[in-house]
């Protein structure tokens, strides 16, 4: 078999819901060997969904399924001195461990990196929590709705707005923090990677995932500490920008630039030159800006006239302008560009059965991605990982079942 | 402890904008040399302000080739023949037309790593598509998605697309870089931004794929959770997220915020209930936080164990005690008459110095460096580039 880009990488998750499982399946489906411990009771995505038919099953969320692609699955619950013992076996001949506990839990239970190093001085501890391992909120909590707004890219989402009163700032849709909390945890792996090919040491990398979405908006954080603006999202008060906001079309929406001055005389050809945009004040970049209260209704009336898919073709096959539909879900799912590219995989599940999932970011021509192998089930490799790796008996497999601890 | 952990990996930084520039910063900050082709007639007017260029291209070296002469393209191949890694996002088809796509890279160095990174990517009958992170949201379900219920579909805040696809190309490249240092082989990697988007919304495409539920916004809730929203507070413009997510959070709630009446409420009384009941549930959380700050609410509330946090403006952020504490403001000297504060990489390492924080470099700085030093041109062949116009 051909080796993956990751061959050979041990990977030991005791991770929860998303942020470190996205993790360690980046790794995983890129050929990582990568043991998930989940607890007793499971990992809490098995029962956040959505479930095939509605029906909750710890087996079938679609979630669950998605995020723990090509791995093996244990139970061990480290809160038990036996638990612990496993763990650490596991640690001795692991590269990388990546966990997601609070830090004082890790602590609590002699887990946090000082105490394990000892174990395997190689191995790299990457461990993901909501606001990192030290400062005044190391023992706060989040979830993705407060991690996403005291990250601060909830204040500027969804836009400038009309009535802040009534609007309050937004989360994007989904759980984006814990993603790219997951990516760069990936990341940073890969880097100490490459350091201990120098050093021969392992180290501790601290994620936190309000950190990464902070540096999403160094923008207006820069735009504070250096000209000491602060971008507002009320638009009454904002300073001038070019308009994102999208322009209804038939049947949606789509956006368009209009902007730079290559961009807006290409535009005057696709409207077909009507008086109002040889008006003064469209004329130079600067002062569209500032009449872009003007332009954009006229440029709405021309839009409403047609399809966001006639739309694009004027615009951007035509004019070359950047511009796009607005997709609502069925729309993606559907689109000619991603079913051409296989954007959407058919995955295989033993509970769940055939499913369309998304599928990579990125297509490797020499070593593919590969997630073929399904989520285990909850305990799935319980003996062929306790067993198979660390010796125990299958009669020792039984009683730690009976007590509990698997 | 002296050694940053990709010092010695070479990078030919082809990219622009955001995404690939803020993934190539990403390794300059771990130490790898990255050396950025810039030409200065492509973007007039537009280059080294403190915005756009300067936070995502720190600790990077430039030089100038015009990539429309052959002689700028010959000296892009042997600067790519002693690098590790070509990281490019130009729209499709522009790198193959300049002579410097996969295969023409491939003749000079027939093991190299490439990453070529757009929208909407390299294949499929949208792949000439143009556009920023606006329509790469819009185009994947992201912006559908977010936005009021009453209102239009709104956009994500900072340029979120392109900060969610840099990071991972960091991870992409680096396992390539492995499987290299492993079997000597190299390979090409098609990225694509919208595809990202999607791998990190699965839950709602999931839903629909397989339940054939439409999706609607659903702003600042939650599938399960409730209350689970983010609330106006005493001050400005001023607000806070709270997530209730078990009984226990809940019942912690209700005693902090000194209501267990709310806990005895049949219209609150289990999850579900509360899930149903949610706009009034929310006037009373209101009714509460108005009357405090946001970070009132939020320690006064953690302090009970129950998720929250305040809706940050990019004040409140640099004023946040946490993050100062956390070192995520690191200021670097002038930039363009006015003090430059960079946000710090977003991960720590225990074992490693602090990341390489070096100023952005004026375009073509080095030039003489890489041209002389790097890749042995002579005096008299730089002069003569210069000469020609082909280091512009």
């Amino acid at each position: 078999m051909a080796e993956s880009a990751l061959s050979g990488l041990k990977v030991v998750e005791l991770g929860d819901f998303i942020a470190a499982p996205y993790c360690t399946k980046l790794m995983a489906d890129l050929g990582a060997e990568v043991i998930k411990i989940e607890p007793p009771a499971g990992d809490s995505a098995r029962r956040y969904g959505p479930f095939p038919n509605d029906e909750p099953h710890p087996e079938k969320s679609l979630l669950f399924a998605y995020l723990n692609t090509s791995k093996k699955g244990i139970t061990l619950d480290v809160k038990t001195p036996l638990g612990r013992k496993a763990l650490k076996e596991l640690l001795k001949d692991a590269d990388v461990l990546v966990e997601a506990n609070p830090p004082r839990v890790m602590e609590e239970l002699g887990l946090d990196y000082n105490s394990i190093k000892g174990i395997n001085p190689e191995l790299i501890v990457t461990s993901i929590t909501a606001f990192g391992q030290t400062g005044p909120y190391r023992d706060y909590k989040a979830t993705e709705l407060v991690s996403f707004h005291i990250g601060g890219l909830g204040y500027g989402t969804p836009g400038e707005i009309e009535e802040p009163d009534t609007h309050p700032p937004l989360k994007a849709a989904g759980h984006q923090g814990n993603f790219q909390a997951g990516i760069t945890a990936a990341s940073s792996t890969m880097c100490a990677l490459f350091a201990r090919e120098f050093s021969g040491e392992g180290q501790h990398i601290d994620v936190s995932i309000q950190e990464p979405l902070l540096s999403a908006i160094a923008s207006d954080i820069i735009a504070h500490t250096n000209r000491n603006e602060t971008p507002t999202r009320i638009a009454a008060l904002a300073l001038r920008v070019p308009g994102r906001k999208p322009f209804i079309a038939k049947d949606g929406y789509v956006t368009l630039t209009m902007v730079q001055d290559h961009f807006w005389e290409s535009l005057k050809g696709v409207l077909g030159h009507p008086e109002w945009t040889e008006l003064d004040i469209f004329n130079e970049r600067e002062s569209r800006r500032d009449n872009m209260d003007a332009l954009y209704p006229l440029v709405e009336e021309w839009t409403q006239q047609y399809t966001m898919e006639e739309l694009y073709q004027k615009l951007q096959v035509e004019g070359h302008i950047p511009s796009s539909p607005v997709h609502a879900v069925e729309d993606v799912v559907n689109h000619p560009h991603f079913v051409e590219r296989g954007t959407f995989v058919d995955m295989e599940h033993p509970q769940i059965g055939e499913f369309k999932s998304p599928g990579p970011a990125y297509r490797f021509t020499e070593t593919p991605w590969d997630a073929s192998s399904p989520a285990p089930s909850l305990g799935q490799h319980n003996e062929e990982v306790l067993c198979g790796k660390l010796g125990y008996s299958k009669d020792d497999v039984a009683r730690m079942r009976q007590m509990g601890v698997i | 402890m002296s050694r940053l952990p990709l010092e010695g990996i070479r990078i030919a930084d082809f990219t622009q904008v955001v995404q690939g520039p803020y993934a190539t910063m990403q390794m300059a900050m771990m130490g790898a040399e990255v050396i950025k082709i810039e030409t200065a007639s492509r973007h007039p007017g537009e280059t080294r302000t403190q915005g756009p260029f300067v936070r995502n291209n720190i600790s990077k070296k430039s030089i100038t080739l015009d990539l429309k002469d052959p002689r700028g393209v010959e000296v892009a191949k042997k600067l790519v023949k002693v690098s590790d890694l070509v990281v490019e996002n130009f729209g499709t088809g522009v790198i193959e037309r300049l002579g410097l796509g996969y295969e023409d890279l491939k003749k000079v160095k027939p093991d190299v790593i490439m990453l070529c990174s757009t929208g909407l990517g390299r294949r499929g009958p949208y792949r000439h598509a143009i556009g920023y992170y606006a329509e790469v949201a819009n185009f994947s379900g992201l912006s559908y998605l977010t936005g009021y219920k009453d209102g239009r579909p709104g956009q994500v805040a900072g340029i979120w697309a392109d900060h969610l696809t840099g990071m991972l190309i960091v991870f992409a490249v680096l396992a390539a870089l492995r499987h290299h240092r492993r079997t000597g082989q190299g390979q090409y990697i098609e990225m694509c931004m919208a595809e990202n988007v999607i791998a990190a919304l699965p839950e709602r495409f999931l839903d629909y794929t397989v339940n054939g539920r439409k999706q609607p916004p659903i702003e600042n809730r939650d599938l399960s959770m409730a209350p689970h929203g983010v609330y106006k507070c005493d001050g400005f413009d001023k607000w806070v997220a709270i997530a209730v997510g078990s009984e226990e959070e809940w019942a912690a709630f209700c005693q902090a915020t000194g209501h267990p009446e709310w806990a005895e409420d049949p219209r609150f009384a289990d999850a579900l209930s509360r899930w149903n009941n949610q706009d009034e549930l929310d006037k009373l959380v209101t009714e509460w936080t108005l009357q405090r700050t946001n970070y009132e609410a939020m320690h006064t509330l953690q302090a009970a164990g129950v998720a929250a946090g305040p809706s940050l403006n990019s004040e409140g952020l640099v004023n946040d005690p946490h993050l100062i504490e956390r070192g995520r403001f690191v200021p670097m000297g002038i930039v363009e008459g006015n003090p430059y504060t960079h946000v710090a990489q977003p991960w720590h390492m225990s074992g490693a110095p602090e990341p390489n924080y070096s100023r952005a470099p004026d375009l073509g700085e080095h030039n003489n460096e890489v041209l002389r030093d790097l890749l042995g041109l002579s005096e008299a062949e730089i002069a003569s580039l210069t000469q020609e116009g082909v280091l512009v």
